[in-house]
């Protein structure tokens, strides 16, 4: 996987293991499975920023945003967290991030297993709304479509890094 | 390197010389001996190492088109991963150089010269850049000897970029 930026986790275990928050978990998951589509390709940054140079559009930009507490049990979180993805493409374009964006819509949507999503971590994905914006006042006049996913799961209190 | 300073000097110089189909040549209307016209190519060149009243002269009696890079400007730098980039926009002054003004005193005058280098270099996108020729005015420059002389100011955007 030829993911530009890919940020290692300095959170390691006194046995050696890497120990990731499961917002870390569910990150890396969206970057694995948002890696490979056909329009973006391998052009994946985990960076709400892109680096607007014609050789890296179409490309994609995944971050997390804002994370709230949306309800829980006695022992138990739930909690929601923003997914933002960034598609940038060269020009005045409404083809080519529109067809990305259904790209990245399905490759979310398929990854599913018994009704839970990123690797079974969130019990529910949701989309909350896109944004397109022609840009002309970089060097490189580019059209970004900016796409944010709601991603809810749930912790038990004290253990942040096993989803349940 | 494409897109460096002499290298978009360069094909400034050449856009200005092509044929391009549907867009007139630069050309002066100079009178022969026996009272007929002959259309002469301006001369297209760099900006004289040394110039003088007479080379500047010598310049507008034929018409002349010079060329230099006047300096550029940068965005603040971008940093997404291992790439750093910084848009630039780049700035050469085009001197037009003629021995009249208007079509009716000797040919043709360099107003005309002036409007065809102007069509000729907008929105042509030199090698190493990420975006057409914008122009951005034309001025008098000066008046010597009957020698005139206009300047036409385009910028070009490239970008400066440092991938680790």
């Amino acid at each position: 996987m030829d993911v530009r930026d890919s940020g290692e986790c300095k959170n390691a275990d006194s046995k050696g293991c890497l120990m990731y928050h499961v917002q870390t978990q569910i990150f890396d998951r969206a970057v694995t499975i948002l890696t490979g589509l056909d329009t973006t390709g391998t052009t994946v940054f985990r960076s709400r920023l892109h680096p607007l140079t014609p050789e890296t559009m179409p490309g994609l930009c995944i971050s997390l945003g804002s994370e709230g507490n949306i309800g829980g049990t006695t022992d138990g979180t739930s909690k929601a967290v923003k997914l933002n993805l960034g598609v940038v493409v060269e020009g005045d374009d409404t083809m080519v991030t529109g067809r990305a964006f259904a790209e990245i819509e399905a490759a979310l949507y398929t990854d599913n297993a018994g009704g839970r999503f990123f690797n079974r971590l969130a019990y529910n994905l949701v989309y909350v709304g896109s944004d397109r914006q022609h840009v002309t006042s970089t060097a490189v006049r580019h059209t970004r479509l900016d796409i944010v996913y709601r991603v809810e799961y749930q912790t038990e209190d004290g253990d942040a890094e096993t989803a349940c | 390197m494409p897109g460096s300073i002499t290298d978009i000097e360069d094909a400034l110089k050449a856009r200005l010389g092509a044929v391009i189909p549907g867009v007139p040549n630069l050309v002066k209307v100079m009178p022969k001996a026996d009272g007929s016209t002959v259309e002469v190519p301006v001369k297209i060149e760099s900006y004289p190492r040394q110039p003088s009243e007479q080379i500047l002269v010598a310049l507008a009696s034929n018409g002349a088109v010079v060329v230099r890079y006047t300096g550029s400007k940068y965005t603040p730098k971008r940093v997404v991963g291992s790439i750093t980039v910084q848009d630039r926009t780049m700035m050469y002054e085009c001197l037009v150089f003629s021995d009249s003004l208007q079509a009716r005193d000797t040919g043709t005058g360099i107003y005309e010269l002036l409007d065809l280098a102007a069509l000729r270099l907008i929105g042509y996108k030199p090698a190493g850049c990420v975006d057409g020729i914008e122009l951005v005015q034309d001025d008098y420059v000066e008046e010597r000897k009957g020698s005139w002389t206009y300047g036409i100011l385009v910028n070009v955007k490239t970008q400066i970029q440092k991938a680790a």
